[in-house]
């Protein structure tokens, strides 16, 4: 581990090289989500699910994007070759590669997840689904960390797309399923946020597979003793 | 061409009046007629005076501040870079909310209990919320950022500007600058309409925890204007020989405008064209009055003093807190037989000495000065 973190300065560039490539993507992601909670924000239905749907294709956009920019485009563009002249270890990129994908998108993240929970919060719209929103949300993040575990240990346009394709559709399947648990769908239309054990159950092991995937993905990339 | 970085002495100094201003407006909606349906302190001691000025002030008062928000964010932004810009925006802005924004919820919730309990004649809107606080289990008020509605839609617009400065070139502000400017007048008049349009006339206070889209668009318009005369010193100078022009037009836009609103505010807005001619009017008069505002001052206001510097110094914690002070002396006089205008006066007078005895007391000396006041202020405060 104190080798991982042995050339911490070139990690901190590397982090910030792809800030700087992902930048404008960001800003315009983060100008449509200030819309996006703005409309959430009028709180009449039909805004309100518009806004939801709008809200959960951009968190899949901006993964999706940012796994393939940073990750299997470095490869496909060569720009991974131009890394291998400089002096970085192999471990070194990949830290940086799993930092800046993190940061990157956890931040619009966390902004679009607690913009959402405020709207609810603080209009008509019942307190009761945010259980659901959470849940959603975190299933949303679940997924991010899959494709992007894939594309950093496989570097593979294909694989990656593959993954997100699956995820994509197991969320339509995690919606379904989450609505007709009595346990969920009985309390959307409730005035607080019902946190009961199956949304806490259900909680809990989403943000434990997030760990998991997260720290496989750590220790694989820690063993490899080439870029490729 | 790019103005050099400096103080801009008659904007601080409009900045201040805007604030203060903002405390006439609210103290003069008890007495407006047109306002008893919904202002909490409504009294019944009326006159149509006070729907005139307070209507007239609200049409371009936080425009105009909007205006100034934008022409200091590109100040900042230029003098001190992206980082810093943010550390101070967050000090001096994002705090102030987090900060104040319970304190006021609370000391409103304390006024309001006094005020139902002492005044004798309730406005309509204090009978709407009895019954609410005198029930056994007492419903809550729904969230409001209340008077600080505009900080928090400044952090959106700070947003979104480095959202713009990342994804927009600057030759689109140099594109649109290039129009005739009685052209850019009418385009940006025209632009007002769609938000105005969405909301009843005049503009209510977008006071709800979220952004509001219309609020973003309509102040936005005026912000990225503000912005732009900061990049391009000519802009506002080839209005000045139209200021009198302007001031003439705000004030038929405002005539057609007042003679247009209903008598009750509550009551059911204008509809079709009758609407479409109140919201051009509300937007012309909102353009015009705050680009004569911004010239008058140039001419008249380009100076500083000890007096100006104070006034510059104490108006944000002024306009901050006075909200629950004002609602205070409003309750306490509502059940005097007195004429409005006497009470509008004590009401004032009561309201900002009360500001300025607590600025003197609890800003001025403490960590509270460091974060309202500006770095001139605070110097020329010691």
């Amino acid at each position: 581990m104190m080798h991982t973190f042995s050339n911490s300065q070139m990690i901190k560039l590397l982090i910030l090289k792809d800030w700087q490539l992902v930048k404008k993507s960001l800003a315009a992601y983060l100008a449509g989500g200030v819309l996006i909670i703005g409309l959430m924000g009028m709180a009449t239905p039909l805004l309100f699910n518009t806004g939801a749907i709008l809200m959960i294709t951009l968190m899949i956009v901006i993964g999706a994007r940012s796994a393939i920019e940073l990750v299997v485009n470095e490869k496909k563009d060569q720009t991974l070759t131009f890394m291998m002249s400089l002096p970085v270890t192999a471990q070194d990129y990949a830290w940086a590669k799993l930092g800046a994908n993190l940061v990157l998108y956890l931040v619009p993240w966390l902004l679009l997840v607690a913009g959402m929970l405020l709207v609810i919060v603080s209009s008509p719209v019942y307190n009761g689904v945010i259980p659901l929103v959470v849940l959603v949300s975190v299933f949303i993040l679940l997924s991010y960390c899959c494709y992007l575990a894939t594309a950093l240990l496989t570097y593979s346009e294909g694989y990656t797309t593959a993954v997100m394709i699956v995820t994509n559709l197991l969320l339509n399947g995690f919606i379904i399923w989450l609505l007709r648990m009595p346990a969920i769908h009985l309390t959307l239309e409730a005035p607080t946020a019902s946190w009961n054990n199956t949304s806490l159950l259900l909680l809990a092991a989403g943000v434990g597979l997030i760990v998991v995937v997260l720290l496989a993905t750590a220790v694989l990339q820690n063993r490899k003793t080439s870029f490729l | 061409m790019q103005q050099s970085p400096g103080r801009f002495d008659y904007l601080d100094n409009l900045r201040a009046f805007a604030m203060l201003a903002g405390v006439l407006f609210h103290a003069a909606l008890a007495y407006s007629p047109m306002a008893q349906g919904f202002w909490l302190s409504a009294d019944p001691q009326q006159h149509a005076l006070f729907d005139v000025f307070a209507w007239a002030s609200h049409l371009f008062r936080m425009p105009l501040f909007f205006f100034l928000a934008g022409f200091f964010t590109a100040l900042l932004w230029q003098k001190a870079g992206g980082v810093a810009f943010a550390k101070n925006r967050l000090l001096r802005v994002a705090l102030p909310l987090l900060l104040f924004l319970p304190l006021l919820t609370l000391a409103m919730h304390g006024v309001l209990q006094f005020g139902l309990a002492y005044v004798t004649q309730p406005s309509a809107l204090m009978q709407l919320i009895k019954p609410m606080f005198n029930s056994e289990s007492p419903a809550e008020l729904p969230f409001s950022t209340m008077h600080l509605w505009f900080l928090y839609h400044l952090l959106f617009l700070y947003v979104l500007t480095y959202c713009a400065r990342v994804l927009l070139s600057d030759s689109l502000q140099a594109r649109a600058l290039a129009l005739p400017p009685r052209l850019l007048l009418l385009l940006l008049v025209l632009l007002m309409l769609p938000p105005l349009s969405l909301v009843p006339a005049p503009v209510p206070a977008p006071e709800w925890i979220f952004p509001a889209l219309w609020a973003l668009w309509f102040y936005g318009l005026f912000f990225a204007c503000g912005y732009a005369v900061f990049r391009h010193a000519d802009a506002l100078a080839r209005y000045s020989a139209d200021r009198r022009v302007l001031l003439g037009l705000g004030a038929l836009s405002y005539a057609v405008f007042y003679q247009l609103l209903p008598a009750d505010l509550r009551a059911q807005q204008p509809q079709g064209w009758t609407k479409l001619v109140v919201i051009f009017c509300e937007a012309s008069g909102a353009l015009c009055w705050t680009l004569a505002a911004l010239l008058y001052a140039k001419r008249y206001l380009n100076r500083s003093n000890s007096l100006l510097r104070y006034l510059s110094g104490v108006s944000y914690w002024v306009y901050l807190v006075h909200i629950p002070l004002l609602f205070l002396v409003q309750f306490g006089m509502t059940d005097l037989p007195w004429p409005a205008g006497a009470k509008y006066l004590v009401a004032i007078l009561v309201t900002l000495s009360g500001c300025l005895l607590s600025f003197h007391l609890l800003v001025k000396p403490t960590l509270l000065g460091k974060m309202l006041l500006p770095n001139k202020a605070r110097q020329s405060q010691h």
